[in-house]
């Protein structure tokens, strides 16, 4: 038998493991982190979704029998899980229907940001020549502004309003996703499978689509992810400005920290605590399935399903390896 | 397959590939060039092998690309079957791949991991809208066969196959479009020298089944002469000896494959010992700066104080079939002039600030 037929006969004998994509859910499935990260953003999503059915009480309903004597929002009762705020509006219902307003605009502004960057990313790292050197130092030159300082100037110019806050967010985003992306199809353009592919006679177009974004795109997808934590930041905090949507009653969670801000002092500490933890939950989600795609897109990790434990393992011999200074 | 008559498939003349430095923030400054391959002419014929060897970065893989077209040559005429590539448009190009392949170095980098064999094998089909999605599922499985491979393999990914099978694969692919000829660009460097022996099999057992002309590029001289019909040395750019393989390996002519042959070690420790290895001194001088006049001289045992260094030496015929770029073959070939070891000489620096080398 030779050496190919051996090789052939270990190949039948194993499973077929799937594709790339198959390979990297596996691992990511078997990520605690990611789960964890899942288990989050699910939730936020489900909040989202069915705020209306959830919440106790209308976000905009105002119950000024709730406040305590003197006028000041009260804390967490039977009635109010967390409380009420400054117009007696339920302050629980407040942060679940924050939650749509957090994750639709999220959503919008990094889907438009990434779709611009791809485009731009894509022709810049294919094209390349005059035409990389145009987008990109356009590209630097947006990424030079800081991007919430950029987020605001641009919300300032278009006026306050939702749809404004998500060109705004989008628009930061949009050369972080260029500038990866090019890095990434310049590496892929060289590699020998796309000259192959033109050897065969594929198209340029052809080869853009089945052979280099396919293989580029894993670094895109993390920061994908991971831009949407940024972008729910971003939004609180032109909320937490004053650039929020322009009806102040909008239960949005950076206009609540805000509105929040003055009744600190009287001991309503609740109110600026429970947006404050929504964002964080929200964000870490976000950030742990983004870490949790980073490892399990991770080329170099390739066909090791489920190795994540045995990597942090100790010594086998349950030495302990000397750390480097200790003396003997 | 189309016969015009003559019998040489492949024509290449004065071929020149340079890849440009460039320097400059946001418009591009020529500022040199690297002359991978610098004036090469050869012929390869109808369903004969042609090994091309020679050191690394001596632009054998540039060469080997820039015939199927994969880089843009600079200059010169690259005639295949009587067309001359360098003149065709990029859909006239794209219809004559069909009949011209390559199977590449590393078998890891030259499938597209994220694609099925079954896909990859099949993209050639595909790309020209040769077959159905059933007849091109059938030729794969055919194709596949052909090459040693389980049928079953079409439904798995590369990274799921050895070295040796990648190669399989990408020799699969290449033959998917029935071409006439393939340029085999390191095909068996990157394996086991166990595998590199199948593979090279089955290259051959390919070329008598399908007539297949291969040019195939090696640094390695023991597989050249294993599979050529002829070899041509590469030296910085320059083809500077042609000949049959057998008369090459023993009558070398240009010093620069007589050095290398004299390099290889014999299996036998009575001729080992009596041995001696000419060594060159240096190492490859640089393609974007190459020496003047013969590139060879600045590394030549054979130096003479004339021509060398003020006149290239041009391929000439010295034997029927047997070339060689060297003003001084006829006398090395009589023994009159002795190899003498050399210090290393440092080319001439010319015009080249902050010059790295390209990546491969």
């Amino acid at each position: 038998m030779s050496v190919a037929e051996i090789e052939a006969r270990e190949i039948q004998l194993e499973a077929p493991t799937g594709g790339l994509w198959a390979d990297a859910w596996a691992r990511l499935r078997r990520n605690p982190g990611a789960l964890a990260g899942f288990f989050l953003v699910g939730s936020f999503v489900v909040i989202a979704i069915f705020a209306s059915v959830m919440a106790p009480y209308s976000p905009t309903h105002v119950d000024l029998n709730a406040l305590s004597a003197n006028g000041l929002p009260t804390g967490p009762s039977w009635q109010h899980w967390v409380g009420v705020d400054q117009l007696g509006r339920d302050e629980f219902s407040r942060i679940l229907y924050g939650a749509r307003y957090s994750l639709v605009i999220g959503l919008v502004a990094v889907s438009s940001g990434l779709s611009l960057g791809l485009l731009f990313g894509s022709v810049a790292g294919y094209v390349g020549g005059f035409v990389d050197s145009l987008i990109m130092r356009f590209m630097d030159v947006m990424l030079a502004i800081p991007g919430l300082l950029l987020a605001i100037g641009l919300v300032a110019a278009l006026g306050q309003g939702l749809w404004q806050i998500m060109v705004a967010v989008g628009i930061t985003n949009v050369p972080i996703f260029a500038r990866l992306l090019r890095g990434s199809v310049l590496a892929q353009r060289e590699q020998d499978f796309v000259l192959a592919a033109r050897a065969v006679g594929a198209r340029r177009r052809g080869i853009l689509f089945s052979h280099i974004l396919p293989n580029a795109m894993s670094p895109v997808i993390v920061q994908g992810t991971l831009a949407m934590a940024t972008a729910i930041i971003d939004v609180a905090g032109l909320g937490f400005l004053g650039l929020g949507p322009q009806d102040p009653g909008t239960p949005e969670w950076g206009t609540m920290l805000t509105q929040a801000d003055q009744y600190l002092e009287s001991g309503a500490l609740y109110l600026a605590v429970s947006p404050g933890i929504a964002i964080v939950l929200a964000v870490l989600g976000f950030n742990m399935i983004g870490d949790g795609l980073r490892e399990a897109l991770d080329p170099k990790l390739r066909g090791r399903v489920g190795k994540f434990k045995e990597a942090k393992a100790e010594p086998p011999d349950g030495r302990l390896v000397p750390e480097v200074g200790e003396s003997a | 397959m189309s016969t015009n008559g003559n019998a040489n498939l492949v024509e290449v003349e004065g071929l020149k590939v340079y890849f440009p430095i460039k320097s400059g923030i946001v418009l591009d400054r020529h500022v040199g060039d690297v002359k991978a391959v610098d004036d090469v002419s050869f012929e390869i014929r109808r369903g004969e092998t042609l090994g091309l060897v020679g050191e690394s970065g001596c632009g054998k893989s540039t060469l080997g690309r820039a015939l199927l077209l994969l880089y843009k040559p600079t200059a010169g005429r690259i005639v295949f079957d009587g067309q001359d590539l360098t003149k065709l448009g990029a859909e006239e190009v794209r219809t004559l791949r069909q009949r011209m392949q390559i199977v590449f170095q590393d078998p890891f980098a030259s499938l597209n991991p994220r694609h099925s064999v079954g896909r990859i094998v099949g993209e050639p089909l595909r790309v020209h809208g040769l077959a159905t999605r059933r007849e091109a599922a059938n030729r794969v499985r055919d194709l596949l066969e052909t090459v040693g491979l389980p049928a079953d393999a079409a439904t798995r990914y590369p990274h799921e196959f050895s070295g040796g099978q990648r190669q399989r694969i990408g020799l699969a692919r290449a033959l998917a479009l029935n071409p006439d000829f393939v340029v085999a660009d390191e095909p068996v460097s990157a394996l086991d020298v166990s595998i590199q022996a199948q593979i090279i099999n089955l290259f051959e057992e390919l070329q008598t089944e399908f007539n297949l002309t291969y040019l195939f590029i090696a640094h390695d001289l023991a597989v050249v002469r294993h599979i050529s019909d002829r070899v041509a040395v590469m030296y910085l750019g320059v083809i500077v000896e042609v000949s049959p393989s057998g008369a090459l390996y023993d009558s070398p002519l240009h010093p620069y494959t007589i050095s290398l042959l004299s390099a290889i070690p014999i299996p036998d420790p009575e001729v080992e010992r009596a041995r001696k290895p000419i060594l060159l001194a240096g190492d490859l001088p640089s393609p974007a700066n190459p020496p003047a006049a013969c590139r060879f001289h600045t590394r030549c045992p054979f130096v003479q104080e004339t021509r060398c260094r003020d006149e290239a030496p041009l391929l000439r015929e010295l034997e029927p079939g047997h070339s060689v770029a060297c003003h001084w073959a006829e006398q090395i070939r009589a023994g009159e002039l002795k190899p003498k070891q050399r210090a290393a000489e440092v080319v001439e620096q010319v015009q080249q600030a902050g010059w790295e080398p390209p990546p491969t």
